[in-house]
């Protein structure tokens, strides 16, 4: 059972995933869960550790939100997999994120190099 | 905002695709890791290897599987679901005690819905009229401290009076009380006021009398024709028109489209039907009663012969009802009336009656719902018959604990699987709310055959007034209160099963070690106090309903001491002149007198059996003790004695002067000469007391002794009275008796020809009721309803207890069949293990026996002390306070009953295999 501060820290990072995933998907337009994965990975070059898995609960809730949408469809090695967009909903609150985490980055970068002088 | 929207509509439409999403994830998994597997192939692993490492790179599918559902749907209700249809498969795997419990509950419940239904629709909802919150009902307050209906009763002038200056109401209407009136129908045909010919047989109907705005200010739209117009009510006897009620119209006149202008013929007037009322319209209550018909108030000599309501200003006849003015509070129109009301007092002062003051009260189809006494009744009610619902609950409780334990192991094992203790509990207590749900339908439906019953019977007892409300509907705020009863008690009585239930220890419990061996001793006691009290009520109403059932049987050949088949009482006629009413009744009684049919005319102010005059009576001289008592009296002609055939034991009878003149003398009863005078001859010895009711002191001569009899009610012989000679200088008050020979209804033509004939007003529905038909059966009836209804509870009590009896039996076999086993594996055989548990079964039933016999003892001794004043009525009949055969026949039965539910459980104890119970539970 996961304790107070686990369930925290999930959650946060639940929110950073869901801005991965929607950031992904707007540059790289429309993507499985597998390959969705494989780019969130790359782009991370390994500093995320993630188990694969956690990423369709993301989806889903992302998907629950009307921040992205899905298709059945097939993939490149002729399998069958869902195929995840994101939305028009999904972009402004993508570009409302990247506001919000530009702002709050200055913000406390400023407070840090402070205390470093 | 909109994405918490979304959010919750696709969780709602993921709650019913549920499987098509599992299925659908599952495939998404499926080609993840077929993917994955497929890079690591080409990274070079084998194809085995691949698929472990996909695995172990995807990470734990269950987990995911999981948390996606918990994302998905509606959690809360799926797990709801969940232990719904758990508890409904526990429970389809045990039908009996199923069914038990659902009866005892719905009978519980129902109990208490059926109260509950009847208290709402007589006392609580409002009448059903329009803008019921601020419609009043005015009450009056007498300087004398007189409580009861008369309380309600205003006269015609108080009514014209308040509604011309009153401020605070923005209408007022008056309407009477209920009133038996005889009516002759149309057989056919609309026929024209004129014809008598085609009028059936006249028949007894409730009418109401009302002011000409009481239909349209209740805001009552006809079902057919018309209401009142407001100018029908002006001018006296100018408006013979009826509007009937709507049962009556069904029931009488078959719902008849055509109705309307037909006749009515009510003593000498046709009235003409004009209007039929709604449905739902039941009248404003108090009585609890639907008039037949309703007619101006105007029409009230037409109706109600003999009597003159709209020139009487001390006359009480009407009940005034108003709606508040929009801008003023209940405080002030109270305050207005009440001062309104003083200043009529002033001009028409009251001796005997002075009103003090007027209030204001809402208006409940059963009348006065804010007597403290009516409240009291009430909440008295529905507590025990909550405390009714609070015991099955508690045998529930223990059947269920019975049965709980059995389910250490399951309860164990889930434990161990990782649910929580919440969620356990949450289960085990749905098993019980459904249970109770289920009792909860049952208890419905007990409570409209109940409410049906109760109705009737109540109807019944009512007697004089038909038309009683046949009818609860089952009413929402009803319904709600059942389902919220239903679920209390399931989580009453599930509770502690749950509790202790999901309280196991893990390791004892799969050991099967976990018994109740050295189970803790407080909760048994707790449950053995339980059984002795339940087992103490039932001994005590047992007892009690057999004391008054016996007394019930003693009714029945009681004997009141006077004549009761033969004799009739007769209201004698009143005029508005005093002095010629007075001579229109002594002209009456000469007509009567010299009647063939009628053997003897005699007088009384108090009808025996019909209502008591209780005086105090001071005995100069008199042996200690008894110089003041308490007594009952009456003036009576000197033919009192001979009419009802009580004979005089001792000196004389009144003489006619005597009786003419006032004199000073009297006549007690034996009863009152033993107890004044005991030893001595009473004859000539003197009393002081009160001339008549209010009047002045006055010292009498006893000139006779009669017999004893039961005149205050049949239940107990009168302990004393004084009998005072009528006085014929005022026969206001004066009832007469009439003895009658032979056929009683040539008597009651011959009877009515007279009276006809001495006021020249016809009385078609003419006829009197015998003292036997009439006052005894009254009293029989009650003393049946009250007994019938003690017996029930008594019943209802037993039924528990012995469930209770065999839940707590059951719960000790279970408990201890590890400890049988010991004792049988050293050497017990069955009988001893019989007797060893039938033993400790039956100490709480023994004790709750002694002391239920002790209780009834008390209660049965108590009301013997406290109803011992004159005029009370006995409720055993004469029966003995402590009959030996009663208390000690029922203890043995309820003992015998008992000893068959320990019975039952404690032979199951006895087929315990011992290996068996040795090695496991």
């Amino acid at each position: 059972m996961s304790t107070g501060s686990d369930q925290d820290r999930s959650e946060i990072l639940q929110g950073t995933l869901d801005l991965m995933v929607l950031q992904t998907l707007a540059t790289m337009g429309t993507l499985h869960g597998f390959g969705l994965a494989r780019r969130i990975e790359q782009i991370s070059e390994g500093s995320l550790e993630l188990n694969q898995g956690t990423i369709y609960v993301a989806l889903l809730r992302l998907q629950q939100k009307g921040w992205i949408s899905s298709e059945w469809g097939t993939s490149a090695n002729k399998r069958r997999a869902k195929f995840y967009s994101i939305t028009k909903a999904g972009r402004k609150r993508l570009h409302e994120e990247v506001e919000n985490w530009e702002r709050v980055s200055t913000l406390m970068l400023r407070f840090l190099r402070l205390n470093e002088e | 905002m909109l994405p918490v929207l979304r959010t919750l509509v696709s969780r709602w439409k993921g709650f019913f695709s549920a499987s098509k999403l599992d299925e659908e994830l599952a495939g998404e998994i499926d080609s993840h890791l077929a993917m994955l597997a497929e890079e690591n192939v080409r990274r070079g692993m084998t194809e085995d290897e691949a698929r472990a490492a996909a695995r172990r790179e995807f990470g734990s599918i269950t987990r995911l599987t999981e948390r996606h559902r918990e994302a998905r749907g509606l959690p809360r209700l799926e797990t709801m679901l969940q232990d719904l249809r758990y508890a409904l498969r526990i429970l389809k795997k045990s039908p009996v005690f199923m069914t038990v419990a659902v009866l005892t509950l719905g009978f519980g419940i129902g109990l208490n819905t059926t109260l509950f239904s009847v208290v709402n629709t007589v006392a609580l909802k409002p009448v059903p009229v329009g803008d019921a919150g601020r419609f009043l009902r005015l009450e009056r307050w007498f300087a004398s401290g007189a409580l009861g209906e008369n309380q309600y009763a205003f006269s015609y002038a108080e009514f014209r009076y308040l509604a011309e200056y009153n401020q605070g109401f923005s209408s007022l209407m008056a309407a009477s009380f209920p009133l038996r009136v005889a009516v002759s129908l149309p057989l056919d045909a609309p026929t024209t006021l004129a014809t008598t010919a085609s009028l059936g047989s006249p028949e007894r109907v409730t009418a109401q009398l009302v002011s000409a705005n009481y239909f349209s200010e209740l805001g009552v739209g006809m079902a057919l024709g018309r209401g009142f117009h407001s100018d029908e009510d002006q001018v006296a006897g100018a408006n013979p028109v009826a509007i009937l009620s709507y049962p009556y119209w069904q029931s009488r006149f078959g719902a008849d489209p055509l109705i309307l202008g037909k006749v009515l013929k009510v003593n000498d007037t046709a009235f003409s039907v004009i209007g039929v009322t709604p449905r739902g319209f039941v009248g404003t209550g108090n009585p609890p009663v639907i008039p037949d018909f309703w007619t101006p108030l105007s029409m009230q000599v037409e109706v109600l012969p003999g009597q003159d309501w709209l020139n009487q200003p001390l006359d009480y006849e009407v009940q005034l009802l108003g709606y508040l003015a929009p801008s003023a509070s209940r405080k002030q129109a109270q305050a207005d009336v009440s001062v309104l009301e003083k200043r009529f007092g002033q001009d028409h002062p009251d001796r005997d009656n002075r009103t003090i003051a007027v209030t204001v009260q809402p208006v409940t189809f059963f009348g006065n719902t804010e007597d403290p006494r009516f409240q009291a009744i009430v909440v008295l009610l529905m507590t025990i018959v909550g405390m009714v619902l609070a015991i099955a609950c508690a045998n529930l409780a223990n059947m269920l604990l019975a049965k709980a334990s059995g389910r250490q192991n399951e309860v164990a094992v889930r434990l161990a699987l990782g649910a929580s203790r919440v969620r356990l509990v949450r289960q085990l207590l749905t098993e019980s709310v459904v249970l109770a749900l289920l009792g909860g339908v049952a208890g419905v439906l007990f409570s409209l055959w109940g409410t049906r019953v109760l109705w009737l019977a109540a109807g019944q007892f009512a007697g004089a007034h038909s038309a009683f409300v046949t009818q609860i509907p089952p009413d929402g705020r009803v319904l709600g209160y059942t389902l919220l009863l239903s679920i209390c008690t399931g989580v009453l009585f599930g509770l502690s099963p749950a509790l202790q239930s999901s309280r196991a220890e893990l390791t004892t419990s799969l050991n099967d070690a976990g018994t109740a061996f050295g189970h803790r001793l407080d909760r048994s006691r707790l449950r053995g106090i339980l059984v002795t009290a339940q087992v103490t009520i039932s001994t005590l109403f047992l007892i009690v309903a057999g004391l008054l059932a016996g007394g019930l049987v003693r009714s029945q050949h009681v004997d009141p001491g006077f004549e009761v088949r033969a004799v009739y009482p007769l209201g004698l006629p009143s005029d508005i002149d005093p002095v010629k009413s007075n001579a229109l009744r002594e002209q009456e009684i000469r007509r009567l007198e010299a009647l063939p049919e009628i053997q003897r005319v005699a007088l009384t102010d108090y009808v025996p059996l019909g209502g008591t005059w209780t005086t105090e009576v001071d005995v100069p001289g008199a042996a200690p003790g008894a110089a003041s008592l308490g007594t009952l009296a009456r003036h009576i002609s000197p033919a009192y004695f001979d009419a009802l055939r009580i004979p005089i034991v001792r000196g004389r009878n009144f003489t006619r002067e005597e009786a003419q003149s006032g004199a000073e003398v009297a006549i007690v009863t034996n009863a009152f000469a033993r107890r004044a005078w005991p030893g001595h001859d009473p004859i000539g010895k003197k009393i002081r007391m009160q001339r008549g009711f209010r009047e002045k002191w006055a010292t009498f001569e006893i000139v006779g002794i009669a017999g004893d009899v039961r005149s205050a009610n049949i239940s107990r012989l009168d302990p004393a009275i004084v009998y005072l000679p009528a006085r014929s200088a005022n026969l206001h008050d004066y009832w007469a008796l009439l003895r009658i020979a032979g056929d009683s209804r040539a008597a009651m033509a011959a009877i009515r020809t007279t009276l006809e004939r001495i006021d020249g007003r016809s009385r078609p529905g003419f006829s009197l009721v015998s003292l036997e038909d009439g006052a005894v059966q009254d009293e029989i009836l009650t003393a049946r309803t009250f007994t019938f209804s003690a017996m029930f509870l008594a019943g209802v009590a037993l039924a528990l207890a012995t469930i209770g009896v065999y839940g707590v039996m059951a719960f000790l076999v279970s408990q201890r069949e590890k400890e049988i086993g010991i004792h049988m594996a050293l050497g017990a055989n069955r009988r001893n293990i019989l007797l060893l548990m039938l033993r400790q079964g039956m100490r709480p039933v023994v004790i709750g026996g002694v002391l239920g016999i002790m209780g009834a003892l008390g209660v049965s001794g108590l009301l013997r002390a406290i109803l011992i004043f004159p005029g009370s009525v006995d409720v055993f009949y004469g029966g003995h306070w402590f009959d030996p055969a009663t208390f000690i026949g029922l203890s043995c039965l309820l003992a015998g009953i008992a000893l068959f539910a320990c019975y039952l459980p404690a032979q199951r104890a006895t087929q315990v295999d011992p290996l068996v119970a040795l090695r496991h539970e």
